[in-house]
């Protein structure tokens, strides 16, 4: 069974695996730049933390840095359960994709 | 110069909101959330400048105002794996086995503490689920009756549990509400004595008395369902002459043989068949019998017109929908339409109630009823004793486990170095907690089964015939509720504990240099002098009731009981009965160690069956006063070694002819001679009383005086008695005084007589101490429950102080070397070891004095002749508290004391 991942959910699970180093203020960085949306940093902390609750991600603390005001970094990566989950859903869509008549993915 | 960027003023997020953020914020999580609101604040103020990028500081700060953002740990960072709750486990059992004492006053105090309040409980529910056995019990309902005078309101003393024969049959007629009618009248009412004899096929005649009779309505075995083993209910008492008897009863008379349809008969003059069999009352019946007979035996609607007998237990039973209290309400006109005649012509107003079944057995307590009921009272005053025994128990782990704590506190240590967070260490404590208790629990369980028959003798109820089989196992909530109490027990008494050890500091521990923390004494101090105060006002109970109790046994009652032997009068007789009686007696008189024989209406022990008005000749009918009517002849008085204080007794020519004597001779006790309102006993001589005998008022006149003896229990107050000697039969007993040392003789002697007077009867004789002390059972029982219980407390107490000592003691080992080797005493170190102990128990006797003193002079007051409260109630639980305590404490202080004080301070 694959767990319930929301639209939010599922694109920050992914900036997650692209970025070198997530954390808050990077993941939130690449969000909107990728998809043009704003997100607070209140609302990426907890999608975060439902994804690590979930087991998809996992956490550390990382160094910290002066514009930060001297505090760490809570660093995640994905789990290899996320990865799991995300191709999966990935393959899923794309069968689904596959079978939508006069639909030319090439053309996007 | 980067650092310098970030200090510029304009450049930085609001103090304020930063502040409000690291105010609210727990540390864990300041990091992540203050180091990204800043980053992203300097990200912002370059983007969009830093007016946005502070409202946007803002917002978010307050965004992140949310409860997980107080969470002290980060919610992932603890994940307890499977390998940590086996070493829960491990340590939870290792800690068990190396402190052996402690682990085993832990779950021993526990056990006994859940064990009584499971017998307690079983108890209680035993008690309040009387005659649930019935179908229809929530239809069934008893008619009660009240006789109040003008100016009296309606109280237990003058509502009687029976009522008049017509009132079930009127009822029945004027309410479509009641579906059925039941009366139930006890057979002595028309005869004195009962035998029953039965005579097999070759003429061998089996003869019982027979006391636990009713004479019932047909419909009294539908309206209740006590189950047949035998015959049919519905129609077994539907001819007159009809009997049921109980299973037990049919053995006594026809061994094996088929009952139904034998003939039985009853003082050898009525034949009665049996037409059922039914299971023996059990003991949660409020009304207790072997035999019924049916209604009809007395004739067709016998007592349907009779509204001035109030002897008869009178049961409806009610349609599903009617409601008790819109029935009730109509009751005052009900009366008004039956009884006014009666009602005006005797100056009293009758009120009726209806009264639940279900509730009679612990709630009422009103003149006859059909056996002395249980008491509510005495339900809480247990639950309350249950509670005592467990919160002493529960103290007792709380103590051990906060003395224990210092013990464990390296261990503690070490968890948190590694990495434990407290929530993890509470966690474990808790189940270390929750071990114990469950197997406390089953411990407790083992204890109730081992006790449970001894129980039973001591409540003398027998409540079923094995433990399992209670009825209060087949409820879910009673499974539950014991679930309940272990579980919210083990959290209660392991938070503070849990909640203490996981608040030690790492390095503090780690160092060393904990062994002198005073943690959790203060607590501790308060739980011990609260366990104190429990048990001292248990002790002072104890000794109260033991004390009443033995004055109740021992104070002379004004007759001499201990060489009394009664006989009931015969239940076969004929016109002869009284020459019989005389010769009876003259034989008795002549063995040498019988003293003198009497006959009278009733003896000391019971309620005197006769009650009536009287008052003084001259003075107006409303000053007349209720007294008790007893019937005697001229030997009782010197039978029963009684004294007259004034005049003389009752002699051969004081004899009432008949009944339609208009002038009788008359004594009265002190306790008549005071309500009539005389000064002295001697101005009542020759006094003339007016007194009822039978349906004429008629006078009395006063010889003498007798001194007050206790008729009926010292609960009750002096029943105020005229005696008056007729000259017709009318005894139900027969009292020998005889000397007690060659009693067996005396009583072959007695045995020989009584068969060659009343051939026929069986002889059946009790000791008159013996009945007057059965009406003590229900005290005496109270006495041995609360005396059970107390000990269980007291025992439970002690097991926790002397653990408590022994640890106390164990962390002063050092002081204790350090005091001998500078000179102290042992008996010095003794004093300053139990100064705490000492201290904490004056401090409960304190507080326990005053409340133990209102408790008992409340319960004394239940009792009509009570001890007086004296010093040495109080002193001597005091004494023995200490005696306990000290003998507890100095187990281990002696041994403290007298250890090498070389070996105790070269410790560590």
């Amino acid at each position: 069974m694959l767990p319930n991942l929301g639209q939010l959910e599922e694109s920050i699970l992914l900036i997650v695996m692209i970025v070198d180093e997530a954390y808050g203020v990077s993941v939130a960085q690449v969000y909107q730049k990728k998809t043009g949306n704003t997100v607070s940093i209140p609302a990426i902390h907890t999608v975060l933390k439902r994804l690590e609750k979930k087991g998809l991600l996992r956490s550390s603390m990382g160094e910290a840095t002066a514009e930060r005001g001297g505090r760490r970094k809570r660093l995640f990566e994905a789990t290899p359960y996320g990865y799991r989950v995300i191709s999966q859903l990935r393959e899923n869509r794309l069968k689904l994709w596959s079978l939508i008549p006069k639909l030319d993915l090439g053309n996007g | 110069m980067a650092e310098e960027k970030y200090k510029d003023a304009k450049m930085s997020p609001p103090r304020w909101a930063d502040r409000f953020l690291e105010w609210y914020c727990a540390a864990g999580l300041l990091d992540e959330i203050q180091g990204d609101l800043y980053e992203a604040f300097y990200i912002r103020a370059e983007q969009y400048g830093s007016r946005r990028a502070k409202w946007l500081f803002v917002k978010e700060v307050l965004l992140f105002f949310r409860p997980s953002s107080f969470e002290k740990n980060y919610p992932n960072n603890i994940q307890t794996v499977p390998d940590m709750y086996k070493n829960y486990f491990k340590i939870a059992y290792r800690n068990l086995a190396k402190s052996k004492v402690f682990s085993l006053i832990n779950i021993f105090g526990l056990a006994i503490g859940l064990a009584a309040s499971f017998l307690i409980v079983q108890y209680i529910h035993f008690e309040s689920n009387y005659d649930r056995f019935h179908e229809n019990i929530d239809r069934i309902h008893r008619v009660t009756l009240s006789m109040v005078r003008p100016g009296e309101v309606a109280i237990a003393k003058n509502t009687s549990a029976v009522n008049h024969p017509a009132v079930g049959p009127a009822l029945l007629e004027d309410f479509p509400q009641v579906e059925a009618f039941a009366r139930a009248v006890t057979q002595t009412i028309f005869i004195n004595a009962s035998s029953m004899t039965y005579e097999d096929g070759t003429g061998k005649a089996t003869t019982f008395n027979e006391e636990r009779m009713y004479i019932v309505d047909p419909s009294f075995l539908t309206i209740f369902s006590f189950p047949f083993v035998a015959g049919n209910a519905e129609t077994a008492l539907t001819e007159p002459q009809a009997i049921v008897i109980s299973e037990s009863t049919a053995k006594k008379y026809f061994g094996t043989e088929d009952p139904i349809g034998k003939v039985m008969v009853s003082n050898g003059e009525l034949p009665l068949t049996v037409r059922g069999v039914f299971k023996d009352i059990p003991e949660n019946s409020h009304i207790q019998f072997d035999i019924l007979i049916s209604f009809l035996t007395l004739g067709e609607k016998w007592g349907y017109d009779t509204w001035i007998w109030p002897e008869f237990y009178t049961y409806v039973l009610l349609a599903p929908d009617a409601a008790p209290q819109l029935l009730e309400e109509q009751f005052p006109s009900f009366v008004d339409r039956y009884m006014t005649d009666i009602m005006t012509e005797h100056k009293f107003q009758a009120g009726m109630h209806l009264q639940p079944v279900a509730d009679i057995h612990l709630t009422s307590h009103y003149q006859k009823e059909a056996r002395v009921n249980g008491s509510s009272k005495l339900m809480s005053f247990l639950s309350i004793l249950a509670a005592f025994i467990l919160f002493i128990a529960w103290i007792n782990y709380v103590n051990l486990s906060t003395v224990k704590a210092l013990d464990r506190a390296r261990e503690v240590g070490l968890r948190k170095v590694v990495g434990a967070a407290r929530s993890q260490l509470i966690g474990q404590f808790l189940l270390e907690s929750l071990l114990i208790n469950l197997f406390a629990l089953l411990l407790s369980l083992v204890m109730v089964w081992l006790v449970w028959s001894f129980f039973q003798k001591v409540t003398g109820k027998e409540m079923s015939e094995s433990l399992w089989s209670l009825p209060l196992w087949q409820e879910p909530w009673s499974w539950g509720t014991m679930i309940a109490v272990v579980v919210i027990g083990a959290l209660l008494v392991g938070l503070y504990p849990a909640w203490m050890l996981s608040s030690f500091r790492p390095i503090k521990v780690l160092k060393g240099s904990f062994h002198h923390s005073s943690t959790g004494i203060s607590l501790r101090k308060a739980l011990v002098s609260f366990q104190f105060f429990l048990t001292i006002i248990l002790i002072i109970g104890t000794v109260t009731v033991y004390k009443q109790l033995s004055f109740m046994r021992d104070r002379d009652l004004g007759y001499a009981k201990d060489q009394l032997l009664a006989i009931r009068s015969p239940a076969i007789f004929d016109s002869t009965i009284t020459q019989r009686i005389t010769h009876f007696k003259t034989g008795l008189s002549r063995h040498s160690s019988i003293r003198n024989v009497t006959t009278s209406t009733n003896i000391p022990g019971e309620t005197i069956f006769s009650r009536n008005n009287v008052y003084r000749k001259g003075e107006d009918k409303s000053m007349d006063v209720v007294c008790f009517y007893l019937w005697v002849d001229p030997d009782f008085i010197g039978t029963f070694d009684m004294n007259i204080v004034a005049g003389r007794g009752l002699q051969e020519g004081d004899m009432v002819p008949s009944f339609d004597s208009k002038y009788i001779k008359i004594m009265i006790n002190e306790a008549l001679v005071d309500k009539l309102g005389y000064k002295d006993n001697q101005d009542v001589l020759n006094e003339i009383m007016i007194l009822r005998l039978g349906m004429n008022e008629i006078k009395g006149e006063v010889i003498g005086v007798v001194k007050n003896y206790h008729q009926r229990s010292l609960q009750q107050a002096y029943d105020p008695i005229l005696f008056y000697y007729p000259g017709w039969d009318s005894w139900k007993y027969l009292t020998v005084n005889l000397r007690t040392d060659q009693l067996e003789q005396t009583m072959d002697y007695i045995e020989q007589q009584y068969q060659q007077v009343f051939p026929g009867n069986a002889l059946e004789y009790f000791f008159v101490d013996d009945y007057f002390d059965r009406q003590y059972e229900a005290d005496q029982r109270f006495g041995s429950i609360f005396t059970m219980f107390t000990t269980l407390a007291i025992v439970v107490s002690c097991l926790g102080l002397f653990g408590l000592s022994a640890f106390v003691l164990k962390q002063r080992t050092k002081e204790i070397g350090i005091r001998k080797v500078l000179g102290a005493s042992i008996v010095h170190i003794l004093r300053i070891l139990s100064q705490d102990f000492v201290k904490l128990m004056s401090l409960a006797f304190l507080i326990a004095l005053p409340i133990s003193y209102f408790t008992i002079e409340r319960w004394l007051s239940n009792y009509a002749f009570h001890i007086e409260m004296d010093i040495w109630l109080f002193v001597l639980p005091i004494v023995l508290m200490s005696a306990i305590t000290l003998i507890t404490v100095s187990f281990h202080t002696l041994k403290a004391a007298l250890t090498d004080p070389v070996k105790s301070i070269q410790q560590e």
